[in-house]
Formats: structure tokens, C-alpha cells, sequence
């Protein structure tokens, strides 16, 4: 285990950290709020092209073999920017889903077209009803001479119109809430019945309710076993929320550096702001937040690159602290602004949204607590399994 | 590989060293059973684990040091006091006379010499440069006169290193010189100050013509500030690995609460206790992840990054939480201050909470810690 940086993920940091400035700048967050899309094509090309797609693949599918540690270093940086390109969802969520429940053909099929960026899919396992469970699902698959008809709505799903296939989960047996009885089906965007739903969420990713109505499938297109898909999407899930942890570091990182900033420049009373001790104490404990998080993401990674029995524990403990902390700086970030941090114009809030729709993502702190006490023994059960 | 099973094979040495002999409970500094132990560390030679063999240390690889403080920690069992150990020991061998090796340092693992830290006066808390106990070059002696404060266990120690003023400059750093004193003195008068855990745990020092030799000097003459602060960046750092320093154990904590029945249910089984011991326990654990890259920066040898500024203070006031639970837990049985049954030096629940107090304030109060990150690491300015 090796906690600091080698030789070869300092380049990859700066690499990352390079085409974040060069090719992306906060203005482009306003910007893509009127644009249809939410993020742009040319730039998740770029992205393909310089293999992130392929990081956490294995070599035989056109990926590189990375590490779970290599993935934060991307997501962090990403973060930093608030790049709304779907790399969490498109990528690792659904990239996963193909990785662990895809047959080979499939797998064949997805992962160059995937890893190039010429194919972009959405993941949708979360319901109006769900929250953050994974096993309470209504949406229904029902088997129709050896094909499934499926029909619910799966919601805030992300780049769904962009989405060349769909990734959802519906039951095939069982109550709503059974962990048994659900199956992950790979769907074709074109086929008949899907309709989306545009919903504007405040960090200002585009995302959209998808109803499938009467949508056929063949039984070919399961992803994993038929009524055993609660564990591949918890799998899925867990592995896709270390990136979103990393993601969230470099957010409350650049969110400080923000704030800071702006108490070294700002002037009252005849003295920068920051030079205040009632400030100066909040930083440091914005600061400490931010560490910790870092810690514990580090953690979390390494633990997930040696497959370690404590990994979802870490994982339960890193997301909890990241949900918190990102919002704790970008919300002291905004007070510590003052009136200007209320302003579209001032960078400060964006950090503050994109940290509230992080913290709800995967499951906000609570759940999480929740989860690590199951986890742990003693508590109630939640939506997910023991490693 | 070769190197990791070596390290396995040093760790389990030590931890069964431990185990057969370690007395069940180690007192304070001060009771019986710690001198015993003390003794017992000093024969085995482990008794200042992180000095270098040329000085009798064990000379343990970083990595062999790093083991050997979470075996030692993992077990309860007590260090030698760290103000002869990773203190004035360490800081002797930086900048002492060949002198001040010599003498000195032999008599820290052999228990001969027990060091006091005269740093804090009256009227000088957390501005320690406003100090004004004073020092006078007479011949080849200094007479100090003055008071000291806090003097941690000085009714046990019978060497002081301190803090004196030898000019009145223009700032208040300068003219400011380290000195080292023999306590057991005329000059040197103590009165333990209760505290409000009943015990007296620190001292005011009377110092009325104390007088030590002119080789007791550290460092060069007014240049003390310098010697203090590469002082107590060591103090700060000793403290740091230890996140049950001044916490009662969360395991001991949920270990009472299973066994406490209210109305007919588990208190342990409580969601709002259960979630109150998680969120402390997921705070331990981001300090336990965050002294993983500390001591993973130390077994390489390197100095640890901005991430060892701020474990004493997260730490030490996590502890008083963790405490402030405890007591919580314990219910109406936390009131208790002194139990005739309990043995000399077993302290009641209450006394530790209270004496967490004495983590967030001494080396550094959680408000100096805030004060110097917030300067230093986040250049934040002053006024």
C-alpha cells in the first residue's frame, strides 16, 4: 500500500489537471445550462482519447488495468473543475455494470466504443419511491414469450438523452422491497416506449426521469443473473463511489481555494478579511475537513485495490465525511463571501450546488451511517450487502 | 517481501514481550507500577525506542519505530514520559555540548533523570514570549529568579529544561535563553496545584536564586526561542499518534452500553446512542486513516506533510467527546469521583473526562494550533 504519489500518478495528476484548465473553464457550467445537451461531445471525445475511459478496465477489454487510488487522482482533479461531462455515470457506473454482468460478446461489443467515447450509456437503479435503496424497486420486467416487458420510471438519470443504451434495474420476482428478484437489463435507447422527462437539478448536470412503457427486451440483453442483480448493482455502485468520493475532494479543495482567495484580497475595516481570527479559525477547521476527507479516500481506494474485507466500512466512512465536509466548506465558502457569494456570478455557488447534489448521490451521510452500522453489526438492515 | 516478514517477526517479538511482561495495569507517572515498568522497558533497552544506537537508543528502523509505538499502544502499555524521551533527549542530541550528550542522556532510559518543562509563567499562558523569569550570568553560574506554571508532574522529576529571559530586547523573542536546572535545589521550590480531578498533576515552580552551572546552557545565549520552537514542534508531534490519548476506548464504551438494560431494553441497542457512538467512531477512523499517512511518510523517512499539524488538535478534542458519551452511557454511575475500591492507579471515568481538558490546552490549545495552521499552511495574514 503506498500512500503518497509515485512517479507515474503525479503525471497522470497533471496530466488531468492540464486538460481540466485547458479545455474547460467554470464559465462553461453557466454556459451548458441553456445548452440541450448538458456537456459537450468534442470534450468527452478528448477525454476518450486520453484513455480515462478505458483507467479502470482490464487490459484484455482495451482498458488499462488502473487502480482504484489512480481513479481518485482523475475524479479529484475533475472535481476541481466541476466538469459535467458524465464520466461517473457513463463510465463507471455503466462501464461497470457491462464489466461485472455482461457476457464476453457484450462485453466485446461495449467496452472499445465505450473507451473511445463513441458510445455513452445511463444507469438508472434509483425510483421516486427508492431514495437510496437499491433493492426497493417497482419497476416491473415481466416475461412475455422467452423476451421482458418492462415498465416503470427510473429517475434523475443522468445524460439519458445523450444515452446510445440504458442500464436499469426491475423486478422479476419478489415484493418491492426483496433483495431477490432483481435483474439488471441492458436497453437499446431506440426501442419503443422510453420517454424522458428533462428535470432541472440545481448543480445544473442535465438529468431526466425515464419511463419505459411496455419496452420490450430480449432475455439475451440481462446483465448478470436473472433475479440476482441487487449484488452486481451494489457492486456497481460501490466501486463508482470511489470515484464520486475523489470527485468530491477535489471539489471542497478548489471550493477552499476559493474562499481563501478571496479573504486574502477582500478589505474591511482597513485589513483583509482572512486576517480576522473569527475567520481564520473556520478555515482552519474547512481545512481539517478537507483532510480528513482526503485520509479517508485514500483509505477507501487503497482498500478497494486490495480488495480488503473492511473496504465497504471505509467506504461508508469516506462517503459520510465527503457528503458532509464538501457541503460544510462550500457553505462557509458562501457566508464567508457575503452578499457577492449570492450571486450567479461569483464561483463560490457552484461549488455549494454541486456539493448538495453530491452528497445525495449513492446516499447521503446518514445513510451511510446507517449502512456502516449494518455493516458493522447491531443495526438494521439497509439496501446493501455484507463484503 | 524479505523486509515485510522481518517486520512481521520484529512485531511479534515485541507484542509478546508485551504480553509476558507488562503488568496488568501501568499507573501514572508517579505510582509504583510505572517505575516497574519503566525499569523493565530500560533492561529490555526499548526504553527510548526512537533514539539511535550511538546515544542507547535500540536503533529501530523507522519502520521498526512505527510497530513498535502501535504494538506499545495497542497493548496500553505506557512510553517513558516524553519530555525526557522526545523532548530534551532528541533536542540535547541536536544541539547539545559533547558534555550535555554525555551526562544527560544516559540517565533518561535509566530512569536516574525525570525532566520537567519550566516554559509557562503566570502571567505568560499562550504567549510564551512574553516570559519574564529572569537569568543573570554571575561568574560561571546563571541565578534565575521567577515562577513557572503548569510544571507537568514536577513533584516527580528532578530535572528541569526552561525558558529565562537574559535581555529585554526589542521583540520579545529575542533574549529569551534555554537552560537546562537541577531541580533538587534551595533555590527550587514546588507547590503542586490542585486541579479539578482532585489529583495535582502539575506544579507551580518557585525559582528564588536557583543556580545551574554555565555548561547548562542549550543552544547560544538569547538565542532560546529558536531551541523552544524546534521544541515543541517535537511535542506536538508526540502527541499526534495517539487518538486514544485522552478518549476512553469507543469498544469499552460499547462494551457498557451492552451490558446496561433500561425499561427492559439494551441501551446499546438505542438507535440515538448507536448513531452517536457511529459518528464517533467514523471520526476515529478518518484519524486513524490520517496517521496511516503519517506513519507511511515516516517508515520512508520522510518528514510528514501538513497532515501532522492538526491531529493533536482533532484528536484531543475528539477525545473529550468520546469522554462526554461515555459519561453519557454510564448514566447516574458517572457522577463517581473516587472510588475506595478501585486500586491507585485506576482512574474514575469522571477524572478522565475532566483531565481531557488538560490535552486541548497544554502544548498548544486547540485555539494556538488554529492560530499557527492558519498562518503557516494557509498563509492566512495577520493583522
Amino acid at each position: 500500500m503506498s500512500y503518497g504519489l509515485t512517479k507515474d500518478e503525479e503525471l497522470l495528476k497533471s496530466s488531468v489537471a492540464d486538460f481540466v484548465r485547458r479545455e474547460h473553464s467554470l464559465e462553461r457550467i453557466r454556459e451548458l445550462r441553456e445548452d440541450g445537451w448538458g456537456f459537450s461531445r468534442d470534450i468527452w471525445v478528448k477525454m476518450a482519447e486520453l484513455g480515462w475511459f478505458g483507467l479502470v478496465f482490464p487490459e484484455a477489454l482495451g482498458g488499462f488495468d488502473g487502480t482504484f487510488k489512480e481513479l481518485v487522482i482523475v475524479t479529484e482533479e475533475l472535481g476541481k473543475g466541476l466538469m459535467p461531462e458524465p464520466f461517473i455515470s457513463a463510465v463507471l457506473v455503466c462501464g461497470n455494470f457491462i464489466l461485472l454482468g455482461g457476457s464476453e460478446e457484450t462485453k466485446n461489443k461495449i467496452f472499445p466504443k465505450m473507451i473511445e467515447g463513441n458510445l455513452i450509456m445511463a444507469g438508472g437503479f434509483a425510483e421516486m419511491q427508492s431514495r437510496y435503496y437499491l433493492n426497493d424497486v417497482c419497476t416491473v420486467a415481466k416475461e412475455k414469450n422467452g423476451d421482458f416487458i418492462i415498465s416503470g420510471t427510473k429517475t434523475f438519470v443522468e445524460a439519458a438523452n445523450s444515452a446510445d443504451k440504458f442500464i436499469i434495474s426491475a423486478r422479476t420476482s419478489g415484493g418491492q422491497y426483496d433483495d431477490g428478484g432483481i435483474t439488471v437489463f441492458l436497453i437499446d435507447a431506440e426501442s419503443n416506449g422510453i420517454r424522458l422527462t428533462p428535470v432541472i437539478t440545481m448543480d445544473g448536470i442535465r438529468r431526466f426521469h425515464v419511463a419505459f412503457d411496455n419496452v420490450k427486451v430480449a432475455a439475451d440483453k440481462i446483465l448478470g443473473k436473472k433475479d440476482e442483480g441487487y449484488q452486481l448493482v451494489n457492486e456497481v455502485v460501490s466501486r463508482s463511489m470511489v470515484g464520486l468520493i475523489g470527485e468530491m475532494l477535489g471539489g471542497m479543495e478548489q471550493a477552499f481555494d476559493i474562499a481563501m482567495k478571496y479573504l486574502k484580497q477582500r478589505m474591511q475595516f482597513g485589513r483583509p478579511i482572512g486576517s480576522f481570527q473569527a475567520i481564520q479559525h473556520r478555515c482552519v477547521d474547512m481545512w481539517m475537513e478537507i483532510e480528513l476527507s482526503r485520509s479517508a479516500i485514500l483509505e477507501t481506494a487503497l482498500q478497494f485495490d486490495d480488495n480488503a474485507v473492511s473496504r465497504e466500512i471505509t467506504l461508508s466512512i469516506a462517503k459520510a465525511r465527503c457528503s458532509n465536509a464538501y457541503k460544510y466548506i462550500g457553505s462557509e465558502g458562501i457566508q464567508m463571501h457575503g452578499a457577492i457569494g449570492l450571486t450567479d456570478e461569483c464561483d463560490i455557488g457552484l461549488f455549494l450546488k454541486r456539493a448538495k447534489v453530491a452528497e445525495i448521490t449513492f446516499g447521503d451521510a446518514d445513510y451511510h451511517c446507517e449502512r456502516y452500522e449494518m455493516l458493522t453489526g447491531g443495526g438494521e438492515k439497509v439496501g446493501l450487502p455484507i463484503k | 517481501m524479505g523486509i515485510n516478514k522481518e517486520l512481521e517477526e520484529f512485531r511479534l517479538e515485541v507484542r509478546q514481550w508485551i504480553r509476558e511482561n507488562k503488568p496488568e495495569v501501568v499507573g501514572d507517572f508517579g505510582t509504583q507500577s510505572y517505575y516497574r515498568w519503566g525499569k523493565m522497558l530500560y533492561e529490555k533497552g526499548w526504553a527510548v525506542p526512537n533514539w539511535p544506537e550511538e546515544y542507547g537508543g535500540p536503533g529501530f528502523s523507522p519502520q521498526q519505530l512505527v510497530a513498535f509505538q502501535q504494538e506499545m499502544m495497542a497493548a496500553d502499555a505506557p512510553a517513558l514520559r516524553s519530555t525526557g524521551v522526545n523532548m530534551i533527549g532528541p533536542l540535547i542530541m541536536k544541539l547539545g555540548t559533547n558534555w550535555q550528550k554525555e551526562y544527560y542522556l544516559p540517565k533518561i532510559p535509566s530512569l536516574e533523570h525525570f525532566w520537567a518543562q519550566g516554559f509557562s509563567e503566570p502571567d505568560t499562558g499562550s504567549d510564551l514570549a512574553s516570559l519574564t523569569t529572569e537569568a543573570i550570568l554571575e561568574g560561571d553560574e546563571f541565578v534565575i529568579n521567577g515562577q513557572k506554571i503548569w510544571t507537568s508532574y514536577a513533584q516527580y522529576c528532578n530535572m528541569m529544561f526552561l525558558l529565562v529571559r537574559t535581555k529585554t530586547g526589542e521583540k520579545k523573542q529575542d533574549g529569551i535563553t534555554f537552560l537546562l536546572l537541577d531541580m533538587d535545589q534551595p533555590g527550587v521550590e514546588l507547590h503542586p496545584i490542585k486541579l479539578i480531578i482532585g489529583k495535582s498533576e502539575f506544579c507551580e515552580t518557585f525559582l528564588n536564586n536557583a543556580r545551574t552551572p554555565k555548561r547548562n546552557l542549550l543552544g547560544e545565549i538569547d538565542q532560546g526561542w529558536k531551541v523552544a520552537k524546534a521544541l515543541l514542534a517535537n511535542e506536538r508531534v508526540g502527541i499526534l499518534d495517539r487518538p486514544n490519548l485522552v478518549g476512553i476506548n469507543l469498544e469499552r464504551i460499547k462494551e457498557y452500553a451492552k451490558k446496561v438494560v433500561i425499561n427492559g431494553k439494551r441501551l446499546f441497542d438505542d438507535p440515538i446512542l448507536r448513531r452517536r457512538l457511529t459518528k464517533l467512531e467514523m471520526d476515529q477512523a478518518c484519524t486513524r486513516f490520517t496517521n496511516n499517512r503519517i506513519i507511511a511518510a515516516l517508515s520512508q523517512g520522510l518528514a510528514p506533510g501538513p497532515e501532522a499539524a492538526f491531529a493533536k488538535l482533532y484528536s484531543t478534542e475528539l477525545g473529550k467527546r468520546i469522554n462526554d458519551t461515555m459519561m453519557g452511557v454510564m448514566g447516574p454511575d458517572s457522577q463517581v469521583f473516587i472510588d475506595e475500591k478501585s486500586a491507585e492507579d485506576e482512574m474514575e471515568i469522571s477524572r478522565i473526562f475532566l483531565f481531557a481538558y488538560a490535552a486541548t490546552i497544554a502544548a498548544g490549545s486547540s485555539e494556538i494550533l488554529r492560530n499557527i495552521i492558519s498562518k503557516r499552511i494557509l498563509g492566512l495574514p495577520s493583522v
